[in-house]
């Protein structure tokens, strides 16, 4: 697939599989409580999660790290499907490199058989908002990046 | 490292180009003039030249002149400014999912020992 033209598109894709029905792996993001459990990579943790999950709503994930301190991921819902789909727009509060950049994440949740497989996928997206068309080409580039810096 | 917002899409846009990245891939074995990258593609001079500004717009090339020859080159820097956006959100993300696959582990342990 090839990104429509004056539609640039990268994107990032994670993809894996946990040992939870999807109901379970849904509510993990979207319950406040939930979130607030297991919330932040190795060393972070999250003190308090807000979210409004419908379309359009807001969420705001507080997380505390040792370098940064206390820092916020926040966005608005652009899709709620339970528990298939999610989508929101990501921005940093608090994380001087990447404050006020905004970003598109999607989160499909896939069952399989008591497993649940997550595929994430984390975008650039343009400053015009009018992205109805879901069908974005991607073409991840990391491998040829880094490549080309060794 | 710090993108703005602007200098993100100038240098996704410039990646999202697979002409452009084979031109970039060409620069990073040393540096060129405009009608050596022309080279390998089927396309008129204009057209690369248009790929170029393109790729010098967002940082990733820069180009000098020499008497009638424009040497290209690749600026590493900006590149891997790229990686790194890449790298940061790709371990942050990893890191999560280990993070929810240990929550969900000990959930579910929790609830088979009741």
């Amino acid at each position: 697939m090839t990104a429509p033209e004056g539609r640039p598109e990268i994107t990032l894709h994670l993809t894996r599989t946990f040992q939870s029905p999807r109901e379970k792996v849904f509510r993990a993001w979207t319950d406040p409580e939930e979130i607030t459990k297991w919330w932040g990579p190795e060393g972070c943790s999250s003190p308090s999660a807000e979210i409004d999950l419908r379309v359009g709503g807001r969420y705001r994930i507080a997380m505390t790290t040792p370098e940064m301190g206390e820092i916020y991921s926040t966005g608005e819902y652009r899709e709620v499907i339970p528990p298939e789909r999610l989508v929101f727009t990501w921005v940093w509060e608090k994380v001087p490199e990447m404050e006020g950049v905004e970003t598109l994440m999607t989160l499909e949740f896939r069952e399989k058989g008591d497993s649940t497989e997550i595929i994430l996928t984390h975008e650039r997206f343009p400053t015009e908002k009018d992205r109805d068309n879901h069908e974005w080409g991607w073409n991840s580039c990391l491998d040829c990046l880094e490549k080309m810096l060794v | 490292m710090r993108l703005s917002s602007s200098a993100l899409d100038k240098m996704f846009s410039a990646l999202a180009d697979p002409t452009r990245r084979a031109i970039l891939s060409r620069l990073a074995q040393g540096e060129s003039s405009v009608g050596e990258l022309a080279a390998p593609f089927d396309m008129s001079l204009p057209a690369v030249s248009k790929h170029l500004r393109v790729l010098e717009g967002a940082g990733l090339m820069t180009r000098e002149r020499e008497g009638r020859v424009h040497r290209c080159r690749l600026n590493p820097e900006s590149l891997k400014d790229a990686v790194e956006w890449f790298s940061f959100y790709r371990q942050f993300w990893e890191g999560q999912f280990d993070a929810l696959s240990n929550y969900l582990n000990e959930v579910s342990e929790q609830e088979t020992s009741k």
